[in-house]
């Protein structure tokens, strides 16, 4: 189902300083933010200042948005994983762990844009199926650098494994992945 | 190497996981604008970001969305508003243009001998003298929109052909960065503008330089406490800047006159 408007037409908006289309994007993206936060900072309210950070940078800052280096939920999303990592390490939220990666989704206090949480869930179950179909230790190494932010020898050090295996699985695993992703 | 072989590492580069030895030849490779490695690139980052798909889902409070854009209601509407190309480069060029003129005519007429008995000189004489008023008073008019306006020269030892320019203009409560001569950031990194007054170190947005080592920043103003001098420094920092404090090595930096 196409979004409307779409991502791009919002960030045209926004550009314009049209405060409404950035509160379109919030309610289609600001819970994935926040997802990633969790994952990333394993703390609440640092997961909370990153949704803001993002959402204030793309308000401050949309002139940065190229469409032709990628679709806006591919620049929010590495926007915030380059500001989580960099919050991570510069304020080793790592030590203050209060959610567990693993833990159970919770009731949405938001308000969700229906027709765009129908699209993430079509690619999240794209998603799904290729990190289901990566070898467990591909997966893990995987998730070790892309949301921890690790090197790969600080990967090799959390795996136990020699650094050339590590790498091997992270090229392997991302490989795999993105070969997966452009199938379906 | 061929841009087939610089497939999987594109990829490895968009994950943040390559060797920064790695990175620099895809880094440079990207920027002289190569089409496919561009859209390699591309999708890389565009699988990539699908990943946090697959984490069981939170909600962010509904405070927070409150929160978020009543900071943005009590911004300028001008904040974060594109530089044009007009003031980007026309602007800087036509000042510097009317000076130019302005300065050659005065030298001719101070200078330069003139045979006012001969015809053909009394009207070159006289068009220029024309030329000069137009541009004395373009100067003025400049200089009226200069008043008021505050000004700092960047510099620093590691940068040694780089200079920094910025103009704040409190009547419009804008400030204006230029820079020329600067090294592109180190792998991994960019450069941070950061406005010092005393112990505020307030972040003023990040930049590139293009291949010919230029860049420029617009952006306002903040609250400021009176009184103290104002420093503004450049830091490398992460690639999305570091937005809390300077965390990299001082690249520049120069106090408002």
């Amino acid at each position: 189902m196409p979004l409307t408007p779409d991502d791009y037409e919002l960030m045209a908006r926004i550009e314009r300083r049209d405060a409404a289309a950035l509160e379109v994007m919030y309610d289609r993206y600001g819970g994935l933010i926040f997802t990633l936060g969790m994952r990333i900072l394993h703390d609440r309210s640092e997961a909370e200042e990153l949704v803001s950070d993002v959402f204030l940078e793309i308000w401050r800052a949309s002139s940065r948005y190229d469409a032709a280096r990628g679709a806006p939920m591919t620049y929010l999303v590495t926007l915030a994983r380059s500001r989580a990592i960099d919050r991570r390490r510069s304020a080793g939220s790592k030590g203050r762990s209060t959610v567990s990666a693993g833990a159970v989704p919770e009731t949405a206090s938001g308000a969700p844009d229906p027709p765009a949480s129908a699209v993430l869930e079509e690619n999240a179950q794209r998603v799904r199926l290729a990190m289901n179909q990566l070898d467990p230790v591909f997966r893990e190494a995987v998730e070790l650098a892309f949301f921890d932010g690790l090197t790969h020898t600080e990967v090799a050090e959390r795996l136990d494994k020699p650094l050339g295996t590590v790498k091997t699985y992270i090229r392997q695993g991302l490989i795999r992945l993105r070969d997966c992703l452009r199938k379906d | 190497m061929e841009c087939a072989d610089r497939r999987d590492s594109l990829l490895l580069f968009a994950a943040g996981v390559l060797e920064p030895e790695e990175a620099v030849e895809l880094r440079q490779h990207l920027a002289a604008g190569c089409p496919t490695c561009a859209g390699v690139f591309a999708e890389a980052n565009t699988a990539l970001a699908m990943l946090p798909l697959n984490l069981p889902p939170h909600q962010p409070p509904a405070p927070l969305k409150e929160k978020i854009f009543r900071q943005i209601s009590q911004q300028p509407q001008n904040a974060g508003m594109k530089i044009g190309a007009w003031d980007r480069f026309v602007l800087p060029a036509a000042i510097a243009a009317v000076l130019a003129v302005a300065v050659t005519l005065l030298v001719v007429r101070q200078f330069m001998p003139v045979n006012v008995h001969a015809p053909d000189d009394q009207q070159k004489i006289a068009a220029l003298q024309g030329q000069l008023l137009i541009a004395e008073t373009q100067l003025s008019d400049f200089q009226q929109s200069l008043h008021g306006m505050k000004f700092a020269e960047l510099t620093g030892s590691l940068q040694p052909s780089a200079v920094g320019h910025v103009f704040l203009d409190p009547a419009m409560k804008n400030w204006y960065f230029f820079t020329c001569g600067m090294k592109p950031a180190p792998d991994g990194k960019t450069y941070e503008l950061w406005l010092i007054h005393g112990n505020d170190k307030i972040p003023a947005g990040t930049f590139d330089v293009s291949p010919s080592g230029t860049a420029t920043l617009l952006g306002n103003i903040p609250q400021l406490p009176a009184g103290g001098n104002v420093t503004l420094a450049i830091t490398d920092e992460p690639m999305t800047g570091s937005h809390e404090i300077p965390t990299g090595h001082l690249q520049m930096k120069g106090v408002v006159e």
